[in-house]
This record gives structure tokens, sequence and C-alpha cells, in this order.
């Protein structure tokens, strides 16, 4: 049941708040239910037996019995972190977005919350078809919030991540019917145990990673990054950054490896050189950027590329740092967003070289941010390191060049984060001339706030109110606790990770034996031709 | 003590080892804390708290550290005090555990740090006042503290890159500390990206140590030794020294030193003299066992080493700066600590260390209370005849030149660069035969050259005519107590620091180098190029050598003789291009940033962005767009159109089905 409420929380609360016509009502509700998510989620940790590598807090009850599609639900070590990740950030998303947001408040934490539940309706989906559904509904709160709250050029940037979203969900769903039927059933455990050939391994491989690597994304399918990562209001930004792209990840865990382990080892060597050309390319491209926002999505892509080269070592201690990787950039990038927005609702621009001396007028948002730099820099003891370290390693024993190829990303982050902090928070105040003269609203946006100021005096650079303070503490916090003591977040996803990925990773011998496997197979469907009723739960 | 004793190192736990670390730490996060409060509020605290939290927690340190030793000595030779906190990454295979040690290296390295940097804290309470900045300073030295403790302490090398990357982050802090400077706060960003550049050598070095031995511990890979070959190991040295040629500012990732100098100068004599540069030194002595391995690299080490030394020394003459002389002469210094581990005489290394750590500390408080009383003048020529005017300040100024140059005999320097310079010579190189020769002599000249810079900054700072601002000179007084008395301290401290370690060979005891010979035991080659009788002669050269440099720079400087310039204009284009820095800041600007920025444009415009991204894109939207259009001429509204994709369909169907 508690899956069940971690979907239906959110749902209501976006319902209220859409309902309730006043916007303090809307804030409201939709901060209490996601913080009540939050908390419930929590039960989650608490009652995860670490040693049971299945699936955990199971639900079913059939769907369309016709074609056996159930509403099954479970968590392993796979989704576990994933989802409490989620929705540890949305609270924090919608306390960080009070401020910024002031127009069509209630549909902007409606969609934030709708987005929250197709999120963990996707992480928790044992069931294919199900798993398909919220995967396809993730994207229309995504379009929503870029669409309407995005930036001047929202327009392109939605266009851009729906095309490619689209494009690469569509062969999945050809693969996905192809699967299910060669299996006859959309029960990810029978598919799980399934052996398909190397040939149909092959194609749905693909067709199943194409999907997931435009997720993540994987260099050269970043192409809807950067635009859409700009253009997106500060809250869905981090949403993108924190928690969409990890499911792309989290698809090539779930789905693309285990299912298809013979076509994942011969694809690895390839994915594994994208992976580097990423980290490589996204951190020369963030060296090169003025706009802060476009040179952190770049960063974001750099880190991505560390994750998906973590996975495709297929060890464990690179599949460990994979996931640490995820939590830590899910929690720092989602710290430097929110501060990218609120430095945004202060002086409506995103050009470093309109700010200036900002440490000076603002030293908590100063210090907040140095601390997601840090993170994100990857000092030892910050929540980037763990990750980087653990999938270099792996990587070097995999293959040595790229992991030693990737080093430069290590390297070039300290370049431009530096960089950017520097121009941003260090110098004298810059004046308000006229770049630096307030976003204009009529332009586009309804991020923009006009700050009525007197030409040439300093803009004003308030420091973190309350409410952002509040947004941005548990992110502080989190990100040392995951720097300091990943063990934590390591151990209870071991056992899954080592059966369910590096296990179905070794050489199986009973691959090629298909008949016999067909035989089982039609025995188990005549066993289980009634619809099953019980709830495993 | 045999082979047996060392190889199996006792490790003996020591339940209090955290205080040494917690105490900085904890400081650190209260001046945090009351400072981020102290500027949400817009009010202020009263400095002496702050003052009270950041020397008190320095102090305690040293206390701690201080305990520990003395249990430390009590046990015998090759004990270990070693606590484990937790247990930091463990993934699979991967294993590693938050474990701090002390061995005789990383002990004496804790006694040294917490020592100088008490005294610099206390030192800096006089500097910093009035800095509204005051408690963000306390904060920043509080965690530089701690992470340099990490770093000399950590078992394991993730832990101590912990602490490397967390020196050079507080170092980014400190050298930006005035940062509503451009060019303070670019300063910063330059140590943390040449840094960076040099890290990446450590990070790739860890990354084939992991491979190859299995783990990060510092006693499971001496004991596992035999994974490495010559070849491995050699890389993987070549690897970490790269990382500490950026941390130790070697040639060629030295040009960020210089430009630290723009922090404040408490700062410049913690941090970028004597501790936080030193960490190459360290990083080197720690992983002995390795170099030992890689004859190679310990050659390169040791070549870097010497000519770095003498490089920098050239620079370090032709400087106007008080502070940029004294960097290029830390640069200088580092060359002779590398010169010695190079030649795998790391006791000799660790002893110039610690030397140079208080003389060069003691340099640096005494130029800062110089600027200090000057009200921010850093320039020598608008010096002079402050001798009688501020007389403490010219004391410890007057011990640190001595030991510096090693002019007065028996103290300081002078039994540590002389033991580098003995070792150099002494010990056979066994690939290129001539090359303790080439070093020797290189590192004699930079001992030369030191001693004239040395001299013509002390002649012209504090002889002569004053040649500032009047209205100071008329309000000229000596520093504040709290300045004059640890500068006077590490004055003594850095005479009396050459009698740890006065060769036997004239009576000495070397207690440093028989302190710390446990841990150099195995990887230490003897010197057999030459009797042990030639070290005094030695010694004497070195000194008539370095009697020579003073002299000349007296008679140049001091007597106002116009040599200097005649000697200069022999060299065409020799002042100009020392003056310049020999032009590597723009050369490296031309090779470094601009290449990459080049190379990322490249990138982005012809390869990824344009060709990759937007033309395959845009053929891919054409080519769906083509389809659309084909597809619309199939819809041409005629009924027996669709009748016939109708028929055809059908057909295709029953063909499949039937098939």
């Amino acid at each position: 049941m508690i899956l069940s409420i971690l979907i239906g929380l959110p749902v209501l609360g976006a319902a209220l708040a859409a309902l309730f016509p006043q916007e303090r009502a809307a804030k409201t509700i939709s901060l209490l239910a996601s913080a009540t998510t939050f908390i419930f989620s929590l039960l989650l940790y608490t009652r995860f037996d670490a040693a049971d590598a299945g699936f955990q807090f199971q639900q079913l009850f059939p769907l369309v019995p016709r074609f056996a599609i159930n509403y099954s639900l479970g968590v392993d070590g796979l989704s576990l972190w994933l989802i409490l990740l989620t929705t540890f950030l949305t609270p924090l998303v919608i306390l960080g977005s009070f401020s910024m947001v002031d127009q069509n408040v209630r549909g902007y934490y409606a969609c934030l919350l709708f987005l929250e539940a197709s999120v963990i309706g996707t992480l928790a989906a044992t069931d294919l078809f199900l798993f398909y559904l919220f995967w396809e509904l993730m994207l229309i709160p995504a379009f929503f919030l870029i669409g309407v709250w995005g930036g001047p050029n929202r327009v392109k940037g939605t266009i851009k991540f729906v095309l490619f979203t689209m494009a690469g969900s569509l062969l999945m769903l050809v693969a996905l019917i192809y699967v299910t039927h060669e299996v006859k059933s959309f029960d990810y455990s029978k598919i799980f145990d399934y052996s398909f050939p190397p040939d149909v391994q092959f194609w749905c491989f693909l067709a199943f990673a194409l999907a997931f690597l435009i997720k993540v994304p994987l260099f050269p399918f970043h192409a809807w990054l950067p635009d859409a990562y700009t253009e997106a209001p500060a809250g869905g930004t981090v949403m993108l950054s924190a928690v969409l792209v990890k499911l792309g990840a989290y698809g090539l865990l779930r789905f693309c490896i285990p299912l298809f382990p013979y076509a994942a080892r011969a694809f690895s060597h390839w994915i594994m050189l994208l992976a580097v050309a990423g980290v490589v390319h996204g951190a020369l491209m963030a060296t090169l950027q003025t706009d802060f926002k476009r040179l952190t999505a770049y960063s974001s892509l750099s880190h991505m590329g560390l994750i998906t080269l973590g996975i495709f070592t297929f060890s464990l201690p690179g599949l460990q740092g994979g996931v640490v990787q995820m939590i830590g950039h899910g929690v720092y990038m989602a710290g430097i967003f929110l501060l990218i927005g609120m430095l945004y609702q202060r002086r409506g621009s995103h050009e470093m070289d309109t700010y200036g001396g900002a440490a000076k007028a603002a030293p908590l948002l100063a210090a907040a941010m140095l601390w997601m730099v840090l993170s994100a820099a990857g000092l030892p003891g910050f929540a980037g390191f763990v990750g980087e370290i653990l999938i270099l390693t792996s990587a070097y024993k995999a293959w040595a060049l790229p992991a030693l190829v990737a080093i430069a990303g290590f390297m070039l982050s300290a370049w431009y984060l530096f960089n950017f902090y520097g121009k941003v928070f260090f110098g004298q105040a810059r004046l308000n001339h006229e770049d630096t003269k307030p976003f204009d609203k009529a332009q586009g946006g309804a991020q923009g706030k006009t700050n009525p100021q007197k030409e040439g005096a300093p803009p004003k650079m308030p420091d973190l109110s309350w409410a952002e303070g509040l947004a941005l503490l548990p992110l502080v916090l989190a990100a040392l606790w995951i720097g300091l003591t990943p063990n934590f977040f390591m151990d209870p996803i071991e056992k899954s990770l080592d059966l369910k990925v590096i296990e179905k990773l070794k050489p199986q011998p009973v691959m090629m034996d298909f008949a016999a496997q067909q035989r089982r197979l039609q025995d188990e469907m005549e066993s289980n031709r009634q619809p099953r009723q019980k709830n495993n739960h | 003590m045999g082979m047996e004793s060392f190889q199996y190192k006792s490790l003996i736990q020591f339940d209090w080892i955290w205080i040494i670390l917690a105490a900085p730490l904890a400081g650190a996060v209260v001046n945090g804390l009351l400072a981020l409060i102290a500027s949400r509020r817009k009010t202020v605290f009263a400095q002496g708290l702050y003052a009270a939290v950041g020397c008190g927690a320095a102090i305690l340190s040293f206390i701690a550290a201080w305990f520990t030793f003395q249990h430390f000595r009590t046990l015998p030779d090759g004990s270990v005090l070693t606590q484990e906190l937790f247990n930091w990454i463990e993934a699979g295979p991967f294993h590693t555990s938050m474990n701090f040690e002390l061995d005789a290296l990383s002990m004496s390295m804790v006694v040294f740090i917490t020592f100088v940097s008490s005294l610099i804290h206390l030192y800096s309470v006089g500097y910093m006042k009035d800095d509204p900045g005051f408690g963000r300073y306390f904060t920043y030295l509080n965690l530089f503290l701690f992470s340099m403790l990490v770093l000399v302490m950590g078992q394991n090398l993730l832990v101590l890159f912990w602490g490397w990357e967390g020196v050079g982050f507080c170092s980014y802090l400190l050298i930006g500390f005035w940062f509503e400077d451009v060019v303070k706060a670019n300063a910063g960003k330059k140590a943390i990206i040449v840094n960076r550049i040099g890290d990446s050598g450590f990070l790739a070095g860890l990354l084939l140590l992991y491979a190859l031995a299995g783990t990060f511990n510092f006693n499971e890979l001496q004991l596992g030794k035999h994974a490495f070959t010559e070849l491995s190991a050699t890389v993987i040295c070549l690897c970490f020294f790269f990382g500490a040629v950026g941390k130790s500012a070697q040639i060629p990732l030295y040009v960020w030193l210089p430009d630290a100098m723009a922090g404040p100068t408490p700062v410049s004599a913690l941090i970028h003299a004597a501790t936080m540069v030193t960490a190459g030194v360290y990083l080197v002595a720690r992983l002995n066992f390795l170099f030992v391995l890689a004859p190679w690299a310990s050659m390169t080490v040791a070549v870097i080493g010497a000519l770095t030394a003498l490089f920098a020394a050239t620079l370090a003459v032709a400087q106007n700066d008080i502070k940029k002389v004294l960097a290029y002469s830390t640069i200088s210094q580092l060359g002779f600590m590398f010169l010695g581990a190079g030649v795998s005489a790391y006791g000799a290394g660790l002893f110039h260390l610690i030397t140079h750590g208080f003389f060069k500390a003691c340099l640096f408080l005494a130029a800062g209370s110089i600027i200090h009383v000057l009200k921010g003048e850093q320039d020598i020529r608008k010096m002079g005849g402050l001798l009688k005017h501020i007389p403490l300040t010219s004391i410890s100024f007057f011990l640190g030149w001595a030991s510096i140059t090693g002019i007065l005999p028996f103290c300081g320097g002078f039994f540590s660069k002389d033991e580098i310079l003995w070792r150099a010579l002494a010990i056979p190189n066994p690939i290129v035969p001539l090359l303790p020769d080439a070093l020797y002599f290189t590192a004699l000249a930079a001992a030369f050259l030191t001693a004239f810079y040395m001299t013509r900054l002390f002649v012209t700072v504090f002889f002569g005519e004053y040649r500032g601002d009047r209205e100071i000179y008329e309000h000229l007084h000596d520093s504040p107590k709290i300045m004059t008395v640890p500068m006077l301290l590490l004055g003594v401290g850095s005479v009396a620091s050459g009698w740890l370690g006065v060769p036997e060979v004239i009576g000495g005891g070397n207690s440093l180098g028989k302190f710390v010979d446990p841990i150099f035991h195995l990887s230490a080659l003897e010197a057999t190029n030459l009797p042990h009788s030639l070290e005094p002669l030695l010694m004497l050269m070195a000194y008539l050598v370095a009697g020579l440099g003073v002299g000349l720079a007296w008679y140049i400087y001091g007597l106002k003789h116009k040599i200097w310039p005649v000697l200069l204009k022999l060299i065409p284009g020799g002042k100009k291009a020392v003056e310049k820095k020999y032009y590597v800041d723009e050369i490296y600007d031309v090779l470094v940033v601009r290449v990459v920025k080049g190379f990322a444009h490249w990138v982005s415009d012809r390869l990824v962005e344009q060709l990759l991204l937007n033309r395959i894109l845009e053929a891919v939207v054409q080519g769906l767009a083509a389809a659309a259009q084909l597809l619309r001429k199939a819809q041409v509204g005629l009924v027996r159109f669709y009748l016939a994709y109708v028929v055809a369909g059908a057909a295709l169907l029953i063909y499949l089905i039937l098939h």
C-alpha cells in the first residue's frame, strides 16, 4: 500500500492545489502534500530489507486481465534511493519556488506534484505496461513546466525536449511490445527470468537503450538538454536534472542490462566511449558558456556521462558508485539550480557578466552556492567525490584509456565552476547599467520579476529569505552526508545490484536452449491462465 | 632496528588522535556559524570571540599533538599510532576507511604544523585587526589547519587526497580573501585551477595504483609492493609527482604561487610557505617505498627539484615586491626539498622542510609586520632604513635571513641545506653517473643566488635611506606584541630547528634523521660516492659560496655600486626577461587557456554541435518532412485509391497469415 499512497498523495495534492482558488492555499497544500509524501516514503527505508534482492512492498491487482496487464508495484535496491530522492527533493523544490513563480501559481504546483507522482510510478512499476504508462505520463507535466513557466526561448526548449524523448520512447514501445509478446507477460519478474536469443537482444537492447540514453542523456543524444535546462523555470530544471534524467540511468539498470545482458556486454565498450565523450564534451562546453544556467546544464551532462560510465563497468563498485553519484548529483544539482533560480529572481539574468560581488551582499546565498559548487567539483568529503572515485577506479579496471580521459572532466570542472563562482560572487558589485536591466516581463516568462531600481544604483541582491534557506538547508546537509557516509546509501542496494545486474551479466550456458525455455513457459501459461487475485503484500 | 621490525611495523591503537583533528574543525564550524549569523543580522561580534575560538582551537590541537608526541617517543622504533574512525567507502571489493595514523614522519609533521600554525593564528589576531572579515578569516584558517592535518595523518591515499583537495580549497578562499578586488579573486582562481591540473595527475595515480594493488592503505601498499613492476611504479610515481608539482609549485606548475601572495600575509606564511606547499614533498616521502622501485621517477624528482631551485632563485633576484621575493624563494627552497627526496635522502628533505617552515614563516611574518607598519606598502624600493625603527621585526627578519642563507654558522637552514647538497653529490645515480655532480652544482648555484637575493632584500629594506611616504615615516613604530612575539618565537625556532639534524660527522646527534629512519630505512640509498670525511669540506664549500652571495649583494646594494645593472646589460634582454618572469604566464596563457578554449570552440562549432547535432538533426527532420510529403500524396481524397489501399492491405495480411 505504501507505494500506492506515495503515488496517490501527490496526485491528491495536485488536484486540491488546482481546485483551490487562492494561491496561498495552493502553495500550502502542495508543500504539505509533498512533505507528507516524503515522510511516508521514509517507511520505505525503515522497512526495507537489504538482504532481499527481490521486490518489496509489492502490490498487485489486475488492470486488464485479458492481456495480463496488472497494476503491480514494488521496490528493490535499484529503485529505492531514486524514489526517496524524488520525495526528498519535491518539497524542497516547492518551498524554493515560493518566491520565484508568480503566474499561474496553482497550475505550477499541480504540475510539480503530478510530475512527482508519475516519477514515483515509473520507478515503482513492476509491470512493463504500467511502467510505460507512467514513463509517458511524466512528459505531460514536464512539457507544461517548461512551456508555460519557462524562459524566453521556452517553446524551442519544450519542443526539443518532447520530440527527443518521444522519439526514444516510441522505439522502446516497439521493443516492449515485442518482448512482452514473446514472454506472453507484462510482468517484469517473468521477463527478467527469460533469456532472449542474441539477435533479439541486439535489437531490443538498442531500442530500449536509445530511449534511456536520450533521457540520461548520453553524448551525442544531448541536444535537447542545454535548451530544456536553460529555459525551464528553476523548479522545473531541478526536477529535470535531479530526478528525470536519473530515470534514464534507472532504465538502463532495470531493463537494458538485466534483460539483454548479451547485447549489453557487446555494446558496453561503445557506450563507455560515448559516456567519456560526454564527460569531456560537457566539461569543454561548460568552459565556453557565459550563461551560468547553460554552464551548469553542460556540467550536468558531464556528470551524467560519468554515471553511465559507472553503470557500464558492470562491476559492483562501479554500479554502486553510479547510484551514489545519481543521489549526489541529484542533491547538488538541485541545490545549484535552485540557487540559480534565486539569483535570477533577484537580478533577472543568467549572464555571468551581469553579476559580481554577490558574496558581499548575500553571504548566505554565496556560502550555499560554494557548498554546492564544491560538491559538483568533486571535493572529497562532499557528495560528488565518492561516486567519482568509485566509477573511475572501476572504469579503469574495465578499460583503462577512457577512464584516464574522463579525468579531464575532473580537471575542467574546477575551471568552469570556480570561474562561474568568481564572476558571480567575487569582485565589485556591478552597477545597474544597460545590460543588467531587469528581465523584461513582456518578453516572456513568468519568472521575470521587475525590480524597480534607480538608474546607477547597485541592483539589490538581498540575502536568502527564510523559505529559501529552509529549502536549501536539507540539500546542504545531504551533500555532506552523502560524501562522508556513502555506505549508508550503498549498503541496502548492494544485494539487488549484485543479483539483478551483475549476476545476469555472467555468461549463461542456458541461453541457447530456447526449446526448453519455450516449453517451460507454456506450462507456466497453462497454470496461470486464471488471473491472480492475491495481493502479495 | 632490522628489516623485520620495519616490515611488520606495529600498529598501536591510540584513541586520542581525533582531538588533534577535531579541535580545528570545531573551531572552523563555530567561527563559520558565528560569521554567518553576524552577516545575516548585519551585526558584528567582538573580534575577541573569533580570535579566542580560532587560536584556542589551534593551540588545543598543538597541545594534543605534543602529548601524543611525548607518548610516541616512549614507544619502540617503528611503532605507528592509529585510530579507526569509521568505514568511509565500501563497495564490493573497494574498501576505504576513515583511518588516521601517526608514524615518525607524520608525527614530526603534525607537531611542526600545529606549532607554526598556532603562532600564525596568534599573529593574525594583530594583523587582521579591524578587518570586516575577521570571523571568516579565522574560519578559513582553522579549516585549513584541519585539512592539512588530515593530509598528513591519513592512513590511506583517499583520506590524504581529502586533505590534499581541502588545503587547496582553503588556499583558494584565503588567496581571494579580499574578494572584492578582482585581481585577488582571480589569483585564488588561478591557484585552484593550476592545482587541479596537478591533481588530475594525482587522480590518475590513484586509478593506476588501485588497479594494481587493490588498496589505498599505506601499510597494505607497503607490504604488497611486489604488485608493482619497475615500469608501473615509475608511471604511478610520475603521476603522483605531477600532483606534487602542482601543490608544491615546481616547474612547470609553479605559476600560481607568486600570484597567491594576494592573500593576507599570515596566510602566505602559513599556507604558501610553511605547510601546504610542502605537501608535495610529504607525498613523495610518504610514497618512498614506491619511489625506490622507480629510479627514473626519483631521478625526475631530483632534476625538477634542482632546476626549480635555480630557476626560481634567478627570478627572486629581480622582484621588487617583498612578498614576491619570498614567494620565489619558497619555490626555490621547495626545489631543494624535492632534490633531497629525489636522491632518496627523504630524511634530509624532511629536515629542510621543517627548517624552511620555520625560517620562511618567520620571514613572511616579518614582511607582514613591515607591510603592516608601512600601511600596506609592499614595494622594497619605497622602504629602506627600517632597522632602528622596528627593532623586533628587524631581529626576526635577521634570524630568518641568517637561517635561509646559512651565513650564521650552525643554525637553521645551514645544516638542512648542507645535508641535501652533500647527499645530492654523494649518493650515486644508477642511471646517469654524472648526474650527482650536475645536481650538486645546480643546487650550489641556487644556494649562491639564495644568499644573494635574500641579502639584497635585507639590505634594501633595513639599511640605507627611507624612500617611501614621509608621513608614514613620522609615525613609524613596531607592530603590537601579539605580532612580534610569535614572530620572534619563529625566529628563534628557525635558528634552533637546525639543531634537529646536526650531522654526526661533526659530532651532532642528527636526532630528526634517527627519528624518521624507520620510515625511510629501506628506501634510502647509501651515500657511497664520497667518503664521509669529505662532508665537512663540502660544508665549508657551501658556506663560502653563501658568503660570496651575501658579500656580493652587500657590495652592490649596501655600498651602492652600480655593478648590477652593468652585469645585466651584458645579457641582452636578460633584465627584461627576468622582470617579466621569463614570460611564462604569457606562454601558459597561449598554450593552455587558448588551446583548451580553442579546442572547445572547435568541438562546439565545427564538430559536435554543428555537424553531429544540427546537420544530422536537420537531415532527420527533412527526411521526416519528405516522408510526410510522400504520405500526403497518398491521401489524394479519391475513394478508389483508398479502396486500393484496403485491398492491398488485406492481401498482405492474408499472405502473412497463410505464410
